[in-house]
């Protein structure tokens, strides 16, 4: 307890002081700021978080910090000393093998000890952490006035159902569709982005292109590998999640759509019939012709196309255009221990990778990532994509703000594994109907979440 | 004597200290967890922060009627016995042919080891190797049909309830039967050399010497093996869940029930109710291995 007291005094302390240097400095450094203490400085200009700036090289202290990614972990940190030198941010590396990176977490949280002040939350997990009492801090007051340079999915990925913001991300995983250029200048005339968004951008466009694809290649190129690049899309462009705030199983016209649109899909020979993630679909992405397109999202660039088609740094290979609906895959969320006692300390840890411009935009490029700050996007990256060819944060920006982020429930994962089962099947041809493949995956949904109503 | 010994010996209460870790280990390790079980088992709890909320026999009422659970419960039981029927008649036959010293077979400890090499392997990586081997549309299996004509066009295994419980009892099957025969082995080992060489003298062939002096002086392996199988095939989990994608795919027919408690705990967050499950199947594992143990005291009288 006395040590805390110390370390607040001296947290205080260095707040004031900062205060007056960044008062006098700010005014003139927002142009001319090549160091890394001037522009985290420029960066608390440009947000406007707290009346104060600090000088972070005087912020000191220690933190304690626990992630699953044993790459982002230690990336995230040592961003943060080279502007933070004396906060120590004692990192743990969790992995979520089977839940255990939840599980450990949740125990801490339960026991109220030894929980880490910060610790992140992916999407498939983010939502149960977000709405789980005494897991995260709640963020809104500290975070009003810079959430509005976020991307407002991710602001409402992190929003629990009481509308007060726990979770910040520094990235946003944006969907959007891989092609093959070859493929579609070979067989549909053109390889340009916006033609081949076009003819992609509804579900009779999409079976059109699909016929047309069959049929000029003489049955050899499928639209899709798999007709789960489609449901990434289709289940994105939902208006509603899974579950609505009356705890009620919704079943989305999307999702009713998707149903038919994978049947015809299969029926027609317009997907291949893979699996995602299956060593079958990998090598269809290298593939030069089997498939034409593949749901890509932000990191699906590097990882996705990248890691599994080996010409495709050399460019000319791979495009990217807008998808028919709007969605995103993936991302990694980061709060604050609710009753850590060095809240603010944790804070600047957070709003550091989560707000910083320059911090942000560096990250993105070296990780070949995507900067979850509006300003940033705006800017550009200011250099084309060695595998598509084209400034990615241009070509994301016109469409990241209309992605649904509230569509994220804490039970997707369980419900999108009975649908998968159940899709399964009924395109295996082992269920006969869409009558039947509701039925039967609203018995599933009741038996895997008793306290969701299923009518 | 040996209480005479005993009578002044102050150093005897020492040995329970030396056994001491392992009771430590096994009760923090085995029966706190099985105690708390039960209890979580009479609750509702999500595993998150709020505690346990006691709700009776809610639960266990919910589980009579679950049919699911039942149908996991079936699911086990056809594959176990498919898979521990075909294992045992394999593993007795393979093993009085490698122990036969009338019979002449070249490099018979190359053949042991050979068959016993799956058992080595972890359980996740052979279920996976299984699964893309099976995969209806780049598998090996699949390819191989077609290239020697007898399918025309790829059968999706996986999603065929019959093709796909045998593939699971299949893959069980060989991982196991090397283990099994192991054990066989030392069995016949054991019978003593002169029944044989008796038999041999007086004209009885293999097949009569396998019956009569084989099977009844390795009853005791059989049934250690029957035994040990129960728990194993009730408890099964690692290659359905591999096989199945976790699901028990197609539509639970592959769903066994350590499957369906740990969708249900782990990622359905529903720590009660998988623990319901977990009372459940240790009332069944219990049932089936008093059964057990009841043939096997029957063989010891």
């Amino acid at each position: 307890m006395k040590k805390f007291k110390k370390l607040l005094a001296i947290i205080v302390c260095v707040f004031m002081m900062a205060g007056t240097f960044a008062a006098c400095g700010g005014g003139e450094e927002v142009t001319e700021s090549p160091s890394p203490v001037s522009s985290a400085v420029a960066s608390e200009k440009v947000t406007e978080a707290s009346p104060a700036a600090v000088n972070p090289a005087d912020l000191k202290g220690e933190i304690t910090f626990w992630h699953f990614n044993k790459d982002e972990g230690p990336a995230i940190v040592a961003a943060f000393n080279k502007v933070y030198p004396n906060v120590k941010v004692n990192l743990s590396i969790v992995p979520d093998k089977d839940q255990q990176f939840q599980n450990k977490l949740t125990s801490a949280i339960r026991a109220g000890q030894g929980v880490p002040d910060v610790f992140p939350a992916e999407s498939a997990f983010v939502k149960r952490f977000v709405e789980m009492p005494d897991a995260f801090l709640d963020l809104t007051e500290k975070a009003a006035s810079i959430k509005d340079n976020m991307i407002p999915f991710t602001v409402e990925v992190g929003t629990d159902s009481s509308q007060k913001i726990r979770a910040l991300s520094h990235q946003a995983a944006v969907g959007a569709v891989g092609f093959k250029k070859s493929v579609a200048k070979k067989y549909l005339g053109t390889d340009d982005a916006a033609a081949v968004a076009e003819m992609l951008s509804s579900q009779d466009k999409m079976l059109e292109t699909a016929k047309k694809l069959k049929d000029a290649s003489g049955g050899k190129v499928a639209l899709f590998p798999s007709w789960e690049e489609a449901k990434k899309m289709y289940l994105g462009g939902r208006s509603e999640g899974w579950v609505n705030t009356e705890k009620k199983l919704v079943i989305d016209s999307k999702v009713d759509e998707l149903i038919d649109f994978s049947k015809t899909i299969r029926t027609e020979k317009y997907e291949l019939a893979l699996d995602q993630w299956s060593p079958g679909w990998a090598s269809a992405i290298a593939a030069d012709e089997q498939a034409m397109c593949w749901a890509i999202p932000t990191w699906g660039v590097p990882w996705i196309i990248g890691s599994n088609d080996k010409k495709a740094a050399d460019g000319g290979r791979w495009g990217i255009c807008k998808p028919p609906f709007t969605y995103f895959w993936g991302g990694t969320w980061f709060g604050i221990y609710s009753k850590t006692e060095k809240a603010d300390l944790a804070w600047e840890f957070v709003k550091f990778f989560t707000t910083d411009n320059a911090t942000m935009k560096d990250w993105a490029k070296a990780n070949q990532d995507f900067p979850n700050n509006l300003a940033v996007i705006k800017e550009g990256s200011g250099e084309e994509s060695k595998i598509v060819g084209t400034d990615l944060f241009k070509f994301y920006e016109p469409f990241v703000t209309s992605i649904n982020g509230k569509i994220l429930t804490p039970y997707d994962d369980t419900i999108e594994r009975q649908f998968d089962d159940v899709m399964k099947s009924y395109l295996a041809g082992k269920v006969k109907d869409k009558a039947e493949v509701l039925k039967l995956f609203k018995e599933k949904v009741k038996t895997n979440l008793k306290d969701i109503t299923v009518e | 004597m040996l209480n005479k010994l005993r009578a002044g010996d102050k150093y005897g209460q020492y040995g329970y200290l030396f056994i001491a870790p392992f009771f430590l280990v096994l009760a923090i390790f085995t029966v706190f967890p099985m105690c708390y079980s039960v209890f979580l088992s009479f609750t509702s709890w999500d595993g998150g922060t709020i505690d346990p909320k006691f709700v009776g026999l809610e639960n266990f009422a919910e589980l009579i009627k679950d049919s699911t659970f039942f149908q996991s419960v079936r699911n086990t039981l056809v594959m176990w016995i498919m898979n521990v029927v075909p294992q045992m008649v394999f593993a007795i036959g393979l093993a009085a042919i490698l122990t036969d010293k009338y019979i002449e077979i070249k490099g018979k400890g190359f053949f042991r080891a050979i068959f016993y090499l799956p058992n080595l392997v972890t359980m996740a990586s052979v279920g996976l190797l299984f699964y893309y081997i099976l995969d209806w549309n780049t598998g090996s299996l699949n390819m191989l049909l077609m290239k020697i004509g007898v399918l025309s066009e790829p059968f999706n295994w996986l999603q065929d309830v019959a093709a796909t419980r045998i593939s699971i009892s299949f893959t069980l099957w060989w991982m196991w039967f090397g283990y099994s025969m192991l054990i066989f082995m030392s069995g016949i080992k054991a019978i003593s050399e002169d029944l044989f060489e008796a038999a041999h003298v007086d004209g009885a062939n293999k097949w009569q010497t396998f019956w009569k002096i084989t099977i009844p002086s390795i009853k005791g392996s059989i049934l250690y093996n029957f035994v040990t199988s129960v728990i194993g095939g009730l408890t099964m989990f690692d290659i359905p869940y591999v096989l199945t994608s976790g699901q028990g795919a197609p539509l639970e027919k592959a769903l066994t029930i350590v499957n369906y408690m740990y969708n249900m705990t782990f990622r359905n967050n529903n720590f009660g109710y998988g623990a319901t499950i977990f009372v459940g199947m240790f009332v069944i594992v219990l049932v089936f291995v008093t059964i057990a143990y009841k043939l096997l005291d029957k063989k010891n009288d």
